[in-house]
């Protein structure tokens, strides 16, 4: 070998070497961690509906029924007969996992309009049914759930009205 | 790198249509039903007419208006009525009949009161899910008087009770 070539091949090795140290200055890593939880979805079974039973026909006024089931008349309506019953919902899902609860879509029916719908979960005292970090449902929950009938007094004897509105659970 | 992001938009792409998947609703029905409330109409009190004075007896008027004595008792004379109430509400809801707050006058009791409900025959007024009585059903109503025996001619008595009739 000449030193001609000799010096062409030392120079391709420093060449080299700097490739190699440039590459690890170069490359820079991270790990990243993808964090991922599992639970159980909402469910929400109804137990019962309401139920105010038989009110005096053709007379305006609001009837309450609460979480315990008691019905009132706030003026010249009287209630008759028949079985008085608060809504009852069985919400169940993850065990550590709070709900948030709400109520709308308040619909009229027979010249009935629902409002103002009273609820109590898990035992707890009735109040507003907007409820922000309830307890975790786990297996079972229960949401009694009163409301208010508006009635309109059209209403005759031997008719009957069945007003809906909606209790929606989100986890929180 | 690039599909180290490709797969963390994904997962959030997930994260955020998994938030409408965990809503829960349900509809609550509120069932409310409409009816009549219940009138009674009394159309004429019990009378028993006039009977022997100072003479203790148990007088029995039925509800179809006969009146009987025991032991030494005697009935005289005068209008006998039974009590006669007309009972209106639900064409569609059955009622429960029952008597009590027998109350005592002038030492006369009354007692055992018996009734017959929309022509049917008489018996105990402890009537349960009698027929629905629409616009009017007729209640007719015997009892017993028990007679103290105190009683001068020329004196009377209004002994009382109560009848109830609820929905069923």
């Amino acid at each position: 070998m000449t030193k001609k070539m000799e010096q062409l091949a030392l120079r391709f090795f420093i060449v080299a070497i700097a490739l190699l140290f440039s590459a690890d200055a170069l490359a820079a890593t991270q790990s990243v961690t993808v964090n991922i939880s599992f639970d159980t979805p909402l469910t929400l079974t109804k137990v019962s509906d309401i139920s105010f039973g038989a009110v005096k026909a053709g007379v305006a006024d609001t009837y309450t029924i609460t979480t315990a089931g008691v019905v009132t008349a706030a003026g010249s309506g009287v209630w008759l007969y028949g079985t008085k019953a608060a809504a009852n919902i069985t919400i169940a899902g993850s065990t550590t996992d709070t709900v948030n609860i709400s109520v709308g879509g308040y619909t009229a029916n027979g010249g009935v309009t629902p409002a103002n719908a009273t609820c109590a979960y898990n035992g707890g005292g009735a109040g507003s049914c907007t409820i922000a970090s309830a307890a975790a449902p786990g297996a079972g929950k229960t949401l009694l759930v009163g409301v208010d009938a508006q009635v309109s007094g059209t209403q005759v004897a031997g008719a009957t009205a069945a007003p809906t509105f909606t209790v929606t659970v989100i986890y929180n | 790198m690039k599909q180290l992001l490709s797969r963390l938009f994904i997962i959030a792409g997930m994260l955020l249509f998994s938030a409408d998947a965990i809503a829960a609703t349900q509809s609550v029905t509120a069932n409310i039903s409409f009816d009549t409330p219940l009138s009674l109409t009394k159309v004429s009190d019990i009378s028993i007419g006039a009977v022997k004075a100072l003479t203790a007896s148990t007088y029995t008027i039925t509800t179809a208006g006969v009146v009987t004595a025991t032991g030494s008792g005697v009935w005289l004379y005068g209008t006998k009525t039974v009590g006669n109430i007309t009972i209106a509400g639900s064409t569609t809801d059955t009622i429960n009949i029952s008597v009590g707050g027998y109350t005592a006058q002038n030492g006369v009791t009354p007692a055992n009161a018996t009734c017959a409900y929309n022509g049917g025959g008489a018996g105990s007024c402890t009537i349960a899910s009698a027929v629905a009585p629409g616009a009017g059903k007729t209640l007719l109503i015997g009892v017993d008087a028990q007679v103290s025996g105190t009683q001068a001619a020329g004196t009377t008595a209004t002994p009382t009770f109560t009848v109830t009739v609820v929905y069923n």
